[in-house]
């Protein structure tokens, strides 16, 4: 690790916020970490979060929150460096092990992921699980798109729909 | 908002991606890769997702997302097939059932229409005996055709070049806006004379030989044959002697700087004119490329107040040091044994037939690639390179 002490704060004493999901379960977390997420920065610059108060986060599952905050943890020490321009090479290669694995997930994790992501402002994993379900749909046909993400198959007015679309798209596309 | 929020309250399990709203579909489907079939197989999928891709937000967000570079989608040509799909920049066999595998064919119905140029996603075609000019946007299918000048005698020897209009730096959209062609003709006296045509007013305006006094009229004639580069405001062009000639489309000055010494067909056969080809460098104004059998070798041009100074050599780099050629290569002859079959003017990317194929030399980078296995694709490519575009968005 780059700098072991600034995982753990100024003075070894890091300051820490409660954040409490949609079913009421309180997490403890690191100030730094929690401040991945741009909405909570706000919060956490007032002042917010500490003591027995927590943050409430009314539209966050404690499954979705708890994996949430793994990436954030992981993250933050980075985050901390203004995009680690001095991280070596084995910490990009570590982080980036750690990202490939993390988002090796159920679909329906990954959606709820990048939900709250999406609400909570977290740049980085917002983009990282889009860039995973993007992945996961490029270079399939669109009826292979459709088995991929469990739609049921088109009923004949959609294929009829469907076709008619193929033809409008001309030459380039056959 | 407040849709999208409950959505993530009750059973997760439900959560699909057609749930998701929509500036959240946004930013998934637009870190697909840029070729347009992805996006094409998006739109087919669904009519949710069909709604979203066709949104021009959306379409302004992936391109801003690929820095606004169109990628490759394949070659036109004017031979059989006419145009041959690219995937990652490599030709692919085109196959119907995997739509993403094959881009498609292009299937002009005048085929024996003769492509002179494509330029930001228009492809500039011109009929046999050259009385008119077509104008095809082949991704959303739409086409117009131009008669020549009234003034131009077919007999005479004509090319002709697509450009916008105006020029600008933002081509993500230009296609949808007005375009020029500069047609560019020499009549008996060897004058070259220059036309343009404007869509915005549908009309050609001539520009008139300035009559120079002196044993040998200037300009000299155009060579029809070789590609021309438009950089900025200026098109430069070769003309059949050793000089290129640069012509400022807007306020249509010209004059002919010379090209640089020692690559000339006439003075020595070093190289042969096939063989040379002017190109943009990223951090130059007007380079030079010459290729032989065994080198590649740049020339910039030093440029003082729009002034053309003079020719200096950049860099000289051994061809297989991109290229892997077979052993027997050795002197250049009368038939190269490597030639640059077509050129990307805003990637700087040159395409190099050879006996073990085609390659894509990225000049700027100095990386190379093979496009094409085999070594039959001899004649001369157009790259195409487009967004995905939904048809009938104007």
């Amino acid at each position: 690790m780059a700098a072991p002490e600034s995982g753990d704060g100024n003075n070894g004493a890091a300051r820490m916020v409660t954040l409490i999901s949609s079913d009421n379960t309180r997490f403890e977390v690191e100030a730094a970490a929690a401040s991945l997420s741009q909405t909570l920065q706000l919060t956490i610059l007032d002042g917010g979060g500490g003591g027995g108060d927590g943050i409430p986060l009314p539209n966050v599952d404690s499954a979705t929150l708890s994996k949430v905050l793994e990436y954030c943890i992981k993250h933050a020490p980075a985050a901390a460096n203004g995009g680690a321009p001095n991280a070596t090479a084995v910490d990009r290669a570590e982080l980036e092990r750690f990202d490939n694995e993390f988002v090796n997930i159920d679909q329906s994790v990954l959606y709820s992921l990048i939900m709250a992501a999406h609400n909570l402002e977290i740049e980085g994993l917002q983009s990282l699980v889009a860039k995973k379900v993007a992945d996961m749909i490029k270079g399939k046909s669109p009826m292979e798109i459709r088995r991929t993400l469990g739609f049921p198959d088109p009923t004949p007015e959609e294929q009829a729909e469907m076709n008619a679309h193929m033809l409008e798209y001309g030459w380039a596309y056959e | 908002m407040g849709a999208a929020h409950s959505r993530l309250l009750p059973e997760r399990q439900s959560l699909s991606l057609t749930s998701l709203p929509e500036n959240v579909l946004m930013e998934i489907f637009s870190r697909l890769p840029a070729h347009p079939a992805f996006l094409r197989c998006i739109s087919l999928t669904c009519k949710e997702f069909h709604q979203i891709v066709v949104n021009p937000d959306f379409l302004r967000l992936f391109r801003a997302h690929h820095r606004d570079t169109p990628p490759l989608v394949g070659f036109i040509r004017n031979q059989s097939p006419r145009f041959l799909p690219t995937i990652g920049g490599a030709v692919v066999q085109y196959d119907p059932d995997r739509v993403v595998a094959g881009a498609g064919a292009l299937e002009l119905d005048d085929a024996d229409w003769i492509v002179l140029g494509c330029r930001h996603g228009r492809v500039l075609l011109q009929c046999p005996e050259r009385r008119y000019l077509l104008v095809v946007d082949p991704m959303v299918g739409r086409r117009e055709y131009i008669d020549a000048p009234s003034w131009y005698r077919l007999r005479h020897s004509s090319t002709a070049v697509l450009i916008c209009s105006p020029c600008h730096g933002d081509h993500g959209d230009c296609r949808s806006r007005p375009f020029r062609i500069v047609f560019v003709y020499f009549s008996v006296a060897f004058m070259t004379n220059i036309s343009i045509y404007s869509s915005q007013t549908d009309q050609w305006v001539k520009f008139q030989t300035p009559r120079l006094p002196g044993p040998l009229p200037l300009p000299n004639p155009i060579d029809t044959s070789r590609p021309s580069i438009l950089i900025g405001n200026v098109l430069y062009l070769f003309t059949i002697f050793t000089t290129v000639l640069c012509f400022n489309v807007d306020t249509q000055e010209r004059h002919e700087i010379p090209q640089p010494p020692g690559n000339h067909y006439i003075e020595r056969r070093a190289v042969l004119r096939v063989n040379t080809l002017l190109v943009a460098p990223r951090d130059a104004s007007l380079g030079f490329l010459s290729v032989t059998s065994c080198y590649l070798k740049l020339w910039v041009s030093n440029f003082a107040d729009g002034v053309h100074l003079q020719w200096t050599p950049r860099w000289f780099v051994s061809l297989d040091a991109l290229v892997p050629l077979p052993e027997d290569i050795a002197e250049p002859t009368q038939m190269p044994k490597i030639r640059i079959i077509g050129h990307d003017e805003d990637g700087n990317v040159v395409y190099l037939w050879s006996l073990a194929g085609v390659f894509a030399i990225h000049l700027d980078e100095m990386q190379s690639h093979q496009v094409f296995s085999n070594y039959q694709l001899i004649h001369r490519v157009y790259p195409y390179k487009s967004f995905f575009l939904p048809p009938g968005i104007s």
